[in-house]
């Protein structure tokens, strides 16, 4: 506590950068999953060896997949960037599928039937009905997007991970507490505020 | 625009990874303005063939024609916006209210705001729903009547050439079913748009059609005025159907239905 008030310039800063990592990392993981999602709800043949792929990435330990793109990436940035985007994907592709194909096939009959192209229906009609699923989807994967980022303090010194592990190599509990706890307030405010999202969009 | 008319030449459907046809060789004319009504019961393929003719549906073999032109050399998306379709299921847009679903197709002609607004609120008295009371409702506020009512409305929006309708009203109770015929009869009465009407109601096929066609594991067993099919059954199985359930009433109705016809 002492050290979140002595120091809170550097925490906020700390907590920006991290911020700044998952926003920027939903944004690339939302752009990948998105067609995924589609791809899995338009075609179910290929639909459980895609999200099942996925989620055998998911299961994997999130500081073994680091290590993997610490190999290919070197250290900074990059390797806990890609981990996120990756790790994500199984969470985000999932819920665009489930939204999709939670939608009453009447709607889609008739959608095409009256002339919608594929890519209306899937913009006018699909989308707007998917969303409240996908922004649960955002939701948990942000949280756990927010936590992993923390290692990103470990490989990139990037975010309030700087702060647990300085603290755990100069043996400073008040730096580790300080970081758990900034780390820890930012995923429940995420979460809060996705939630209420999430019921504006539900009707 | 004037009503197409709708040539099927030799139609043949089957739906991959089945062994048999869905249809086979069909061959049927619909007049510019008439209202045919398919009959027969489920799996016969009425449904299939109606669904040939905005291309929901692929081709074995054989043509259609809208106004004599072959729907294969049309752009899909184009042709189903010139010609109207009602599904059984509705299929309202739960995300719009039902101003933009029965704008839907205005809209995606690119109608201008004020075009649309005026059109939805005449489609709104024509189907006989106050627009101030309906135009800024959602689907899920709507009985399953007024859901129909909604889905007709939209699927006549723009004008189109013909309208398909697909057993619309067999999702809702008797009395209001009766009441929506009616006002079908009115609606097309009023519009004269070429209608096809898929049903395995033998009432409502009679009530509304102006040629029967009956359809039976694919083919067409009978077609023709509803007085002759009745009168002059061309198979057993025509027969059956048409004078199964209250026979007395469709007597007594067929004869009065002939008599407003010839006067």
């Amino acid at each position: 506590m002492n050290y979140l008030a002595s120091h809170s310039w550097r925490v906020a800063a700390l907590a920006a950068g991290h911020i700044e990592l998952v926003a920027v990392a939903l944004v690339v993981a939302l752009a990948v999953a998105i067609p995924l999602g589609v791809l899995a709800a338009r075609r179910p043949r290929i639909a459980p060896w895609l999200l099942g792929t996925l989620g055998a990435i998911y299961t994997i330990p999130s500081l073994a997949l680091l290590a993997v793109f610490v190999e290919a990436f070197g250290l900074g940035f990059a390797p806990i960037f890609v981990a996120l985007v990756v790790y994500a994907q199984f969470m985000l592709a999932r819920s665009v599928a489930a939204g999709i194909a939670s939608i009453d096939r009447a709607q889609v009959d008739a959608a095409r039937g009256l002339g919608m192209s594929p890519a209306q229906v899937l913009y006018r009609v699909e989308f707007p009905q998917a969303l409240p699923v996908v922004i649960g989807g955002i939701r948990v994967a942000a949280i756990a997007m927010i936590a992993i980022a923390t290692l990103g303090g470990y490989v990139g010194g990037v975010g309030l991970g700087v702060l647990i592990f300085n603290g755990l190599t100069l043996h400073q509990n008040a730096m580790i507490v300080a970081g758990s706890i900034a780390a820890s307030g930012l995923a429940i405010a995420v979460d809060g505020l996705l939630r209420l999202t999430e019921r504006l969009f539900a009707n | 625009m004037n009503p197409a008319s709708i040539t099927f030449e030799g139609v043949t459907v089957r739906y991959p990874g089945v062994q048999r046809n869905a249809v086979t060789d069909i061959s049927l004319e619909v007049g510019g303005g008439e209202l045919v009504v398919l009959l027969g019961p489920s799996g016969c393929g009425k449904s299939t063939l109606l669904r040939t003719v905005n291309r929901l549906v692929a081709l074995q073999d054989g043509r259609v024609l809208v106004d004599a032109t072959d729907v294969a050399q049309l752009d899909a998306v184009e042709l189903r916006r010139s010609v109207g379709y009602v599904i059984q299921a509705v299929g309202l847009f739960a995300n719009m209210s039902v101003a933009q679903n029965i704008g839907v197709v205005p809209s995606l002609l690119r109608w201008s705001r004020g075009e649309i607004d005026a059109r939805v609120d005449e489609l709104l008295r024509l189907v006989g729903l106050d627009p101030a009371a309906y135009r800024n409702r959602r689907p899920s506020a709507l009985s399953g009547g007024e859901a129909q009512r909604i889905g007709v409305a939209r699927a006549i929006a723009a004008r189109p050439r013909a309208l398909l309708m697909d057993e619309p009203f067999g999702a809702v109770d008797v009395v209001v079913r009766t009441a929506l015929q009616r006002e079908l009869i009115r609606i097309v009465g009023e519009l004269r748009t070429t209608t096809i009407f898929v049903t395995h109601d033998v009432d409502e096929a009679f009530r509304l059609a102006d040629r029967i066609v009956v359809m039976r594991e694919g083919r067409i067993e009978q077609a023709g005025a509803p007085f002759d099919v009745f009168q002059a059954p061309a198979t057993p199985y025509v027969r059956q159907l048409v004078h199964a359930g209250d026979d007395v009433y469709r007597r007594y109705y067929m004869r009065t239905r002939e008599l407003l016809r010839t006067t």
